[in-house]
């Protein structure tokens, strides 16, 4: 009874320690966050109600920028993900719409703040861009992408050092 | 001499070139071999045709020729084999020892090259911060025919760009979810965007 006792207890202990070992690969090295913008000369009601409007700092952001320069900036919608150190990870910002969608996943470290990523851009469920930014904090990677409504949807990138509130 | 003699002892026979007892010992073996008989007598009524033929010795052509060609490869022959004249001491032995010194200083800097080389590599991996690198610029590829994408970056919004030029316009039926992540703060930026402090 008492070997049978110790072979339950060594059982479990050595499942304890298999469950126990983490995967280095999803350890959390960033987060990325993906937020669509709506860009208009026009009205911007076109874009819905659900559409909200943004921040003058981010309104004067784009503005500055000739090729992002417009009258009216909406946000769509955004979600924030975990960038893993080798896996990889999707962001789908207008969810539970596949319409927008980023795939990301590190490469390399440049330097202590610049992380280069592979990110594609799915747009319609289709692969429209794949580039390999030099992404560091504050300094968005910002793709000027389709037309909607009389005006231009912008897709912005940004990558946090740290940890996500919610992973 | 009644048993038959070998086939070599024959052929000289038939050709009158065994000496006199042995071929006076085929002789007698022969009386009863008229084939045989019938041969030699061929051959001798060949020999002087053939004699008659051909010189009795010939000189070959351009002998100092081919002598002087033996002549020269003996001498190029013996040039090559001579040993070669003793090095002059001059006085720098220690550069024996030299050498060899500077071959194992040669690959213990390799060794430490390889070893700065690699850590270098490997700290440019991810999960350690390695030394300063400039960012190169990033490659931009558009899978999708027709579209094209321009990179730059925009220092007045203190970003990278990417324009997309020639891709299909999402349709105006296409509306935003209601469940679609929007900031409860409108003026928050989820992605960044707070201009730099100047």
């Amino acid at each position: 009874m008492k070997r049978r006792l110790m072979i339950a207890v060594l059982a479990l202990a050595g499942a304890g320690s298999v469950f126990a070992q983490k995967d280095p690969g999803k350890d959390t090295i960033g987060v990325v966050t993906v937020t669509v913008y709506y860009g208009t000369n026009g009205d911007p009601a076109a874009a819905g109600s659900r559409a909200r409007p943004v921040s003058s700092a981010v309104s004067e952001r784009m503005a500055s920028e000739e090729k992002l320069k417009f009258t009216t900036y909406r946000e769509l919608g955004s979600e924030a993900k975990p960038l893993f150190r080798t896996y990889e990870n999707w962001a789908k910002p207008l969810a539970p719409s596949d319409e927008v969608l980023l795939r990301f996943e590190a490469q390399s470290k440049l330097s202590k703040e610049v992380m280069r990523l592979d990110v594609e851009l799915w747009l319609s469920r289709k692969k429209i861009l794949k580039t390999d930014a030099p992404m560091q904090p504050d300094k968005p990677l910002l793709v000027l992408g389709p037309e909607w409504r009389g005006g231009r949807l912008i897709i912005s990138v940004a990558l946090q050092p740290g940890r996500p509130e919610k992973p | 001499m009644n048993t038959m003699p070998d086939e070599e002892t024959l052929a000289l026979w038939v050709d009158d070139e065994l000496s006199r007892p042995t071929a006076a010992k085929v002789d007698r073996w022969a009386e009863t071999q008229p084939e045989w008989l019938k041969r030699r007598e061929q051959a001798r009524a060949l020999k002087p045709l053939i004699s008659a033929a051909l010189p009795a010795a010939e000189e070959p052509p351009y002998a100092e020729f081919f002598n002087a060609r033996i002549a020269r490869e003996v001498a190029r022959e013996a040039a090559i084999s001579a040993p070669a004249a003793p090095a002059k001491s001059t006085g720098m032995q220690w550069w024996r020892w030299f050498l060899p010194a500077t071959a194992v200083v040669g690959m213990a800097l390799c060794f430490w090259g390889g070893i700065k080389f690699s850590s270098a590599q490997e700290s440019s991996r991810l999960g350690s911060a390695g030394p300063l690198v400039h960012p190169a610029m990033p490659i931009v590829y558009t899978p999708e025919k027709g579209v094209n994408a321009a990179y730059f970056s925009s220092a007045p919004a203190d970003a990278m760009v990417i324009v997309l030029d020639g891709v299909s316009a999402i349709p105006d039926s296409f509306e935003i979810p209601e469940t679609a992540f929007i900031s409860d703060e409108p003026n928050h930026s989820t992605a960044g965007m707070m201009l730099p402090t100047p």
